[in-house]
């Protein structure tokens, strides 16, 4: 499970975030905005490149989580994954927000991964 | 490398000859002639760990994909499906083998080998309608589960839950489209005593009409301690039931085979094999596998 703390600037562009995939493996991700006593909101899944937040102000109140499923191409068991993610506010990588897990998929080639972002706005 | 279950049917003049042409999974070990524990670390952190492990084992080999290990965080699907380079890195497989007498605190015997697949036209990670499959899998299992909350304990059992929801069938219609590709693999392998060498090269008749699903021609040579041994192998079939006629050359003498064989369970496989081979006119009956390298 991973959970970062990303620093970002309050008078900065709308924070993006960016999930990839190495080992040229096959992912799948969606991404929710957790505002306190409001239902998550779905703002983005695998059909964008990077995915757009809200703005700062709303961000330092909020959290963000991602849900990923990574699977092998190659049948077999021991594949290896890796996942990246990391934000950006514009254009350059924020503070705190890279995370990269690596590690074996499991025996039937397949690994979920779940985890959130809270935001430090300076 | 698969079981398989030979069955003779011929008469007890025959015998098995047990000549494989094959490049073993893990060479290293291969040439020790032993039977190892082989070891494939996924990261720098399991590589490192492995070897601190191995240290107090009678026999331990490692398998790596140095490529993979170093930068396979940095190679997405596109950048793997647009640069042969990156595949021929991540297609080569180095492997270490070391084996010593449990009285002893030396090792006994250390063989080194080298795996590199030049070119592979079945890799699964170059299918499209394998990773459509995949990713569309993925993408209604997400979608059938709720976002998990930051504050319930439920990772670990949504995890597996998602992961278990996923056993889909698109890596074995791949496998049906993709057995009988185009490939070639090569390795080498040795340690102070003994050498060996493996090519297999494999033709899947790409474009021709009636074969180009159905077919595939193999060429492999093998060179083990100087002694050079050559095949062909035509294959007709699919990828769980085929059958092939076979040809090896080895000190000046052919031998012919032809072979049916079935696949019966994940690792189990039920072969018929008749062949002979002419030394002193006596026919005998072999049995050896053969079939090009996938990592």
């Amino acid at each position: 499970m991973a959970r970062q703390t990303a620093h970002i600037k309050s008078g900065g562009g709308t924070p993006e975030i960016e999930i990839r995939f190495g080992n040229a493996n096959v992912g799948a991700y969606r991404v929710f905005l957790w505002e306190a006593g409001r239902d998550p909101k779905q703002i983005g899944d695998t059909a964008q490149g990077r995915v757009s937040l809200e703005s700062p102000g709303k961000l330092a109140i909020a959290r963000v989580s991602y849900e990923a499923i990574i699977q092998s191409p190659e049948p077999g068991v021991n594949q290896p994954y890796s996942i990246s993610v990391q934000i950006y506010q514009d254009g350059r990588a924020v503070p705190g927000s890279s995370y990269l897990e690596r590690g074996r998929l499991n025996p039937d080639g397949a690994k979920s991964v779940i985890g959130f972002i809270a935001f430090e706005v300076s | 490398m698969r079981t398989a279950l030979a069955l003779l049917t011929v008469a007890p003049l025959f015998a098995q000859s047990g000549i494989d042409l094959s490049i073993p999974p893990s060479p290293a070990f291969h040439v020790l002639g032993q039977t190892p524990t082989v070891i494939q670390p996924a990261s720098p952190r399991e590589f490192a760990v492995s070897l601190l492990n191995g240290i107090d084992q009678t026999g331990l080999s490692i398998d790596i994909a140095p490529y993979w290990l170093a930068a396979g965080h940095l190679v997405d699907r596109e950048k793997y499906k647009a640069n042969p380079i990156v595949r021929l890195l991540a297609g080569t497989q180095l492997s270490l083998a070391t084996t010593k007498s449990p009285q002893s605190a030396e090792p006994s015997g250390l063989a080194a080998s080298i795996q590199i697949r030049i070119f592979d036209l079945g890799d699964a990670r170059l299918d499209d309608l394998l990773a459509d499959c995949l990713q569309e899998a993925a993408q209604k299992v997400l979608a059938s589960a709720a976002p998990c909350p930051e504050a319930d304990d439920c990772r670990n059992d949504e995890n597996t839950h998602r992961e278990a929801l996923l056993r889909s069938t698109c890596r074995q219609a791949a496998k049906a489209r993709n057995w009988n590709r185009s490939a070639w693999a090569v390795g080498g392998a040795g340690n102070a005593q003994f050498d060996a060498a493996w090519s297999s090269l494999a033709y899947g008749f790409e474009g021709v009409p009636g074969l180009e699903s159905t077919s595939q021609f193999i060429v492999q040579w093998t060179r083990l301690n100087r002694q050079s041994v050559g095949g062909l192998r035509l294959r007709m079939g699919g990828a769980d039931t085929n059958v092939s006629a076979d040809w090896v050359g080895k000190d000046g003498q052919s031998q012919f085979s032809l072979t049916a064989e079935r696949k019966i369970g994940d690792n189990l496989w039920l072969e018929v094999r008749v062949g002979g081979v002419s030394s002193q006119r006596i026919f005998v009956l072999t049995s050896f596998h053969w079939a090009p390298v996938r990592q």
